[in-house]
């Protein structure tokens, strides 16, 4: 059996023919095969849009929920449950339109989850809108005349949330990918993982070639943990670079917790309503 | 006296409302029961504020008896507050306010006592109300040990220097009221009650307490007047019990960061007021399209938009019972006196568990924010019931049918055996989205008729099942019928309605043909309870249904219910 076996589903996969999606979902399974975490261990959560699809292709819990919102859901889960391997996925309009306020406040608050930002600069399932990742000039159908904001940048936003691990991954760099979301799933904290996925039906111009062409890789000397160097980093390729371009030991929300129990919220007994008295008590 | 009602006003941030709840404690530990009714802005400093107590030997859960005494701090309170018996009432006032204010017609005594001088002399210009609290209880002749000691439980983290200043303020308030101007009032002393401690609370730290009873968790919540207490009172308790609160960015967050908390196996809420629950109603959708517990506490105030946010209203049971798109199955509770906040959130956790889906508990900004006395909670507490979320191993099976024929049961993730697809997209057995016509109809037949039991319960508790007049109240209002209805000699009868969803048609009918009238009171414009039992009463005893509805965010007095009630009877 290949190991990416161990996390294929049969479920019919949807996505069009050279989606880059289909290579998240190869390196995300594989990832999580070569880490040995159990199926049941893992719960995929996604949002709203093609890349919605990828918990649904996994063979793990797989959560999807409402446009925008997979990261709130997703940190439910691991709050709930500390045990679990938590991944978030979404697209760049579920996660940088709609869901912003929440990208950034799941950076801020640093619970050990990885996200999954499958970016193709488009709203694909809506048949091709501009997304806030989508670059100036770009003609859809909701900017026939071209866009004429600019892009947002998802990992310089992240650094400046905070974020403690931020990295870039390609569709078609397979084994940095896999590399990548294994750092950031071992990560412990929160981990962004924007990944170039093309769409190949609504964005052809940002297809495989183009990004081969135009992607670097932030070499052996990029330094990791220098947080201004990060910033440096990310102009100087204008944001068009794989790897990991930042990592920090911050410790994640849950170690922070006073009274931190070890215990998952799950494992209390709630059977036991005696501390009642104590509390009413202390209204008297 | 039998009982006796005091008004103490100021401007906010001088510690009017520490000295009402002093009071109201003090009471509370010597056998009597308290209702206090707050008048408060939506500021911090400066702007007007009042307690008003009810101090009664039995248990009451609203205000309307008129005022004996009031201590005031400011001239609003004075002049505001002349709904008085003019018979007795008499204002004391701060002296600082140099002039006494006005009253229109009724001509009540007046006298000025130095509590800010006294604060002044003792080192503590924040005594002020310290002093009035020494003044008040000398002249209820009430235990001053007692007021001490609950000066020492409020003061002692602050150091010595603020005990002490607060004790000798109170020192000289005591002896303000040996003045010859109160000999006159020596029957202020209220008649002797059995000597029992009870808890004063509000209703807003009875919900909370009824969700940890119910065995909830995790709640994930975002400020908002006046449901804040429930999420800080959570965070303050739960982290010792080994649960979490999250203070959330966004009302979104907290109520889909609850669902995928419940969806991780663990009893979960979040708690808002009318506009968050506008912004959470997506997540109601989704919990019950994905068939996932959640409870939902909503304290009412006035809407639309940020409408009053210190004022009350009911007018948000339409958006709890419908206020998503699409249709879906859903609970709607609403408690009715701080005992109900308690046990019914307890059960809302039983209930969600149980069906496996959203649960609002409809509770508002009076029965939330204003303390009262309650007897213990202790004999409402029950242990949590419900397993669906934790079967344990279920074996090797690839996948599980999470939503396969007659399956109630809910694998966490972490659960070996209970893979499965969890989706707010139509569905199959196996949580798969499936777009198949005969699919969505047995999917909707599901989820819409899983009450089929829940609904033949009673959602209306009364005394009696039949009689001239049936006055159907709920939240706050249900205490002020029963305090306007005991002046009509039992008459009428009263019925809390608790549950509106789903809504127990049966008993209505019943209750329909024994009652000549029904008076629904509730405060909303388009009476909202009122149309729902307009819905669903039986067509030829529509003439039977009455409404009395207010909307000015005000509470109703006794005389507006009890007018109405004796129009009909």
């Amino acid at each position: 059996m290949a190991i990416i076996d161990a996390y294929t589903n049969e479920v019919e996969q949807t996505w069009c023919p050279g989606c880059g999606h289909y290579s998240v979902l190869r390196a995300l399974k594989i990832a999580l095969a070569r880490l040995e975490i159990q199926n049941h261990q893992a719960a995929i959560v996604s949002g709203i849009g093609c890349s919605g699809r990828i918990g649904g292709y996994t063979k793990a819990y797989g959560f999807h929920g409402i446009h925008g919102r997979s990261l709130p859901v997703a940190q439910g889960i691991k709050l709930a449950n500390k045990k679990l391997t938590v991944i978030a996925a979404g697209g760049d309009g579920d996660g940088f339109a709609i869901g912003t306020g929440h990208a950034m406040h799941a950076i801020k608050r640093n619970i050990d989850i990885t996200y999954l930002l499958m970016n193709n600069q488009v709203y694909g399932l809506t048949k091709g809108h501009t997304s806030p990742l989508s670059d100036l000039n770009f003609v859809s159908k909701s900017t026939p005349l071209g866009q004429v904001e600019d892009p947002l940048r998802p990992s310089l936003l992240a650094l400046s949330a905070g974020g403690g691990f931020i990295a870039q991954g390609f569709s078609g760099k397979q084994e940095e990918l896999i590399e990548l979301i294994m750092k950031g799933i071992l990560h412990k904290g929160f981990s962004l993982i924007n990944i170039f996925s093309p769409c190949v039906t609504f964005n052809p111009g940002k297809g495989y070639a183009w990004l081969r062409e135009n992607l670097v890789s932030l070499g052996e000397d990029h330094d990791k943990k220098d947080y201004k160097g990060a910033f440096g980093a990310f102009l100087e390729t204008s944001g068009l670079f794989t790897g990991l371009l930042y990592e920090n030991d911050a410790p994640d929300y849950q170690s922070r917790i006073p009274l931190v129990s070890e215990t998952p919220l799950t494992d209390l007994d709630i059977k036991n309503t005696r501390f009642l008295d104590g509390l009413i008590e202390e209204f008297i | 006296m039998k009982t006796f009602t005091l008004i103490i006003g100021g401007t906010q941030g001088e510690g009017i409302v520490s000295a009402g709840s002093i009071l109201a404690k003090a009471f509370s530990r010597s056998g009597y029961y308290t209702y206090t009714h707050r008048t408060f802005a939506s500021r911090i400093k400066g702007g007007h504020t009042r307690s008003r107590i009810e101090i009664t030997p039995y248990k009451n859960a609203a205000a309307g008896t008129s005022a004996n005494l009031i201590v005031a701090f400011d001239k609003k309170t004075a002049e505001t507050c002349f709904d008085f018996s003019p018979q007795g009432c008499i204002i004391v006032a701060d002296e600082k306010l140099g002039t006494m204010p006005k009253g229109p017609a009724c001509h009540p005594e007046n006298i000025f006592l130095p509590f800010s001088e006294a604060s002044a002399k003792a080192g503590n210009k924040l005594a002020k109300t310290t002093a009035a609290l020494g003044f008040l209880c000398r002249l209820l002749k009430m235990n001053e040990d007692l007021f001490r000691e609950l000066l020492a439980e409020k003061y002692k983290k602050k150091g010595g220097s603020v005990l002490q200043s607060n004790l000798d303020a109170f020192s000289a308030g005591v002896d303000m009221a040996e003045m010859p101007f109160f000999k006159k009032y020596e029957n202020f002393k209220l008649d002797t009650v059995p000597s029992v401690k009870r808890p004063v609370m509000t209703g807003n730290y009875a919900l909370a307490l009824g969700a940890l009873a119910g065995g909830c968790r995790f709640i994930s919540a975002y400020p908002i007047t006046p449901a804040s207490e429930i999420m800080e009172y959570m965070s303050a308790k739960l982290p010792a019990m080994g649960g979490l609160m999250v203070q959330t960015e966004d009302e979104i967050a907290a109520v889909t960061m609850a669902i995928g908390a419940s969806y991780g196996g663990v009893r979960s809420m979040t708690s808002t007021s009318g506009p968050g629950l506008s912004l959470m109603m997506e997540g109601m959708g989704l919990a019950a399209m994905a068939e996932i517990p959640l409870v939902v506490i909503d304290s009412q105030r006035v809407g639309p938009s940020t409408g009053l946010p210190t004022k009350v209203e009911q007018s948000d049971f339409d958006t709890a019972l419908c206020g998503g798109h699409g249709e879906y199955p859903s609970i709607t509770l609403s408690p009715y006196s701080l005992e109900t906040c308690f046990s019914l959130t307890r059960k809302a956790f039983d209930l969600a568990d149980q069906f496996s889906c959203p649960v609002f508990v409809m509770s508002d900004l009076a029965l939330g924010l204003f303390p009262q006395t309650v007897d213990s909670f202790e004999s409402l507490a029950k242990d949590p019931s419900g397993e669906n979320s934790a079967p344990g191993d279920l074996g090797e099976g690839p996948y599980f049918m999470r939503y396969g024929e007659n399956c109630k049961v809910r694998p966490a993730p972490g659960t070996p055996g209970g893979i499965h697809y969890t989706t707010g997209l139509e569905h199959g057995p196996l949580g798969a989205p499936d777009n198949s016509p005969e699919n969505r109809i047995g999917m909707m037949k599901r989820r819409m008729e899983k009450f089929d039991s829940l609904s033949k319960d009673p959602g209306i508790a009364l005394e009696k099942t039949s009689g001239h007049l049936l006055v159907i109240a709920t939240g706050s209002v249900y205490g002020i019928c029963q305090k306007a209805l005991l002046g009509l000699g039992g008459e009428a009868v009263l019925g809390a309605l608790h549950r509106l969803k789903p809504f127990p048609k049966e008993q209505l009918s019943a209750l329909s043909e024994s009652f000549d009238s029904i008076l629904v009171v509730e405060y909303n414009y388009g009476g909202q309870i009122y149309e729902l039992l307009k819905k669903n009463i039986q067509p030829e005893s529509l003439g039977k249904l009455h409404s009395l509805i207010k909307f000015s965010g005000e509470p109703f007095t006794l005389f507006e219910i009890t007018n109405k009630a004796k129009e009909l009877m």
